[in-house]
């Protein structure tokens, strides 16, 4: 008889197409569920449903001087684009993971690890924490940028569904037409509990 | 062989070629080819696209020394390879994608006597930072970047050959569930001699 | 002969049990779930008024296997304090807007029981959690430099009290510093050391 085994491998084929789909779909792996966007201004706080965000200053930089000790300054392959926060947990302690730039284009930037600039910020609940990251962008790149802050994990892409801190930085085409020649120098912040003011510093070497 | 087929059922036979199918069969992932690109002589001023990256080689030099980030060792020296990476894809991608590129014959490299892992370190050339592991370069941000590697004195540099390999984008990687990565080529895109530099 | 089964009935025990299967089968697959449970508080283990001891045990499994811990615990006290010991700064005043409330607990064991590495935190009559830093406060439940056994691992076993240290009191007080924003009523006070269970002590 032959229908009822057409039938089968049919069925078979059928149900490891099906299941094929599903696993490629669905896939928890995968940014599939993108985080949900909560669009904010600078200088205004935006609220996430475990935490405040706000961002208090964006301005361009050439180098960033380390705090301490006699280290060279990092310089910019682009333009640096340092981003103030002010960062409260409002529920429970909470690591605030992923903090990365969107530009006008949609394509994400990551903190440049050699500027020695925050990284992550850990809140204690209701405590303000004071941020500030170091973001190296190319020069025509920098009017739109968006500053991005959430828990999830950039690495194992666990931005899923979260709750996200999505601000305009609010700097237009005259803004990256006058900062891509900026010549600026700060010295580095990472996090504290106290407000910082960002200080302006002249190097006064240059490596061969 | 046809006698074996012969003998087996009907239900077998279709089981046979269903397996076949769905071994087959691109729904359920396929082969992605791997680029068949041939390999070019390696050469200065040479821009290659390395995937994720732009890498031109500027210079390659042999020095004692490297003020101010690499005092003078008498036991060694240092091989310097200028670059300028650019990044040209839509993402931050990890500056050790261009660091893994490099490979090399007839070097003498010797380890660093401070880290063990390391055979290439990496600094800026504008600053002489040291990048960090695990630094990313932003799209379309461009560095000039110094791999520096350590030799025997008595390298012979007229036989050394270096080879820059490419990546391929593998959309998904059914072993690690790790989606969206550069897997590196076994093949080079370029390979050979360039002039090299004596320094002081 | 009687007329064929519809095919329902020839297969209603199957169609019975297939919500029950595919109910089994969510489960199976939901480890998000498990994963959830298991980083939440989820389980109370002992619950106490102020001044009152909770009586705790809690089954654990640490390098050796399953084992337990056996335990009193009880909320003598909050206070506000002048300075709080920053993990990587001097000891200083707390920011503006912000007091560092010391909590005094006293705690009753066998000095084998392993009781490092806890978690004291405060809870205020909205629900927000506040933690005493583990950077700041590692011995927030042990005293300092006679804090009993450690975790079995590589060559120490069980029970096992550090090298050079002495063997733990049966009875001792600890009082870690958290901080909380100034204003907040603070109404419970959790103690754990592996997550879901937990030990709530209410404040009066």
């Amino acid at each position: 008889m032959r229908a009822p085994r057409l039938t089968a491998t049919v069925a078979i084929l059928a149900a490891l197409a099906v299941g094929n789909v599903i696993n490629t779909r669905l896939d928890v792996n995968t940014e599939q569920l993108h985080p949900v966007a909560e669009e904010g201004r600078i200088g205004k706080v935006t609220h996430l449903t475990y935490g405040d965000v706000e961002v208090t200053d964006v301005r361009p930089a050439e180098y960033v001087a380390p705090r301490f000790g006699d280290d060279l300054s990092p310089k910019a392959g682009g333009v640096f684009v340092l981003v103030s926060v002010k960062v409260t947990a409002t529920r429970e302690p909470t690591l605030f993971l992923s903090a990365y730039l969107e530009d006008s284009r949609g394509r994400r930037y990551r903190a440049a690890s050699k500027a020695n600039c925050a990284i992550n910020v850990d809140g204690g609940t209701g405590i303000p924490v004071y941020a500030l990251f170091c973001f190296d962008v190319a020069p025509q790149a920098l009017a739109g940028l968006r500053f991005e802050l959430s828990r999830g994990n950039l690495i194992y892409s666990t931005l899923n569904g979260d709750h996200l801190a999505d601000v305009d930085l609010g700097i237009s085409d005259a803004d990256e037409a006058s900062w891509r020649d900026t010549d600026a120098v700060y010295l580095a912040e990472t996090t504290s509990l106290e407000p910082f003011e960002l200080q302006e510093v002249t190097l006064d070497q240059v490596p061969s | 062989m046809r006698g074996f087929v012969a003998r087996r059922s009907g239900t077998q036979r279709l089981g046979a070629v269903a397996a076949v199918l769905v071994v087959l069969s691109a729904p359920f992932g396929g082969w992605r080819s791997a680029s068949d690109a041939e390999v070019v002589p390696l050469a200065l001023d040479q821009r290659l696209d390395l995937g994720p990256f732009y890498l031109t080689i500027d210079s390659v030099k042999q020095v004692t020394e490297l003020p101010p980030v690499l005092e003078e060792d008498p036991t060694s020296r240092y091989l310097v390879i200028k670059t300028t990476v650019t990044n040209h894809s839509d993402r931050a991608e990890s500056a050790t994608l261009a660091e893994a590129a490099f490979a090399g014959d007839h070097i003498g490299i010797l380890p660093w006597p401070d880290r063990e892992d390391a055979q290439l370190r990496v600094y800026g050339v504008d600053d002489a930072v040291e990048l960090p592991a695990g630094e990313f370069i932003n799209p379309d941000v461009t560095y000039h970047l110094a791999f520096v590697l350590r030799q025997e004195p008595d390298t012979d540099l007229e036989a050394l050959t270096l080879a820059v390999r490419g990546y391929v984008f593998q959309e998904v990687d059914p072993q690690t569930l790790d989606p969206d990565r550069w897997v590196l080529d076994e093949d080079p895109i370029a390979e050979g001699h360039v002039p090299i530099e004596v320094g002081s | 002969m009687t007329a064929p089964t519809s095919w329902w009935r020839a297969n209603r025990i199957w169609l019975a049990a297939l919500p029950v299967a595919l109910a089994a089968v969510t489960a199976a697959s939901s480890y998000n779930l498990d994963a959830w449970w298991d980083t939440g508080l989820h389980r109370e283990l002992a619950s106490a008024s102020q001044g009152d001891f909770a009586e705790v045990t809690e089954s654990y499994d640490d390098g050796l296997g399953q084992t337990s811990r056996t335990l009193a615990v009880r909320l003598d006290e909050l206070g506000t304090v002048d300075t709080y010991p920053y993990p990587y700064d001097d000891p200083g005043p707390p920011p503006d807007g912000v007091d560092a409330v010391s909590v005094r607990l006293r705690w009753r064991a066998e000095p084998d029981q392993v009781l490092r590495g806890c978690t004291v935190a405060l809870v205020d009559d909205q629900g927000r959690r506040y933690e005493a830093d583990s950077a700041a406060y590692p011995t927030a439940c042990v005293p300092e430099n006679r804090g009993g056994p450690t975790d079995p691992h590589g060559d120490v076993g069980r029970g096992e009290v550090p090298e050079g240290e002495q063997p733990r009191r049966p009875s001792w007080t600890t009082t870690p510093v958290v901080l909380v924003p100034q204003g907040r009523t603070i109404t419970q006070v959790l103690v754990w050391w592996d997550r879901p269970g937990f030990v709530r002590l209410s404040v009066s």
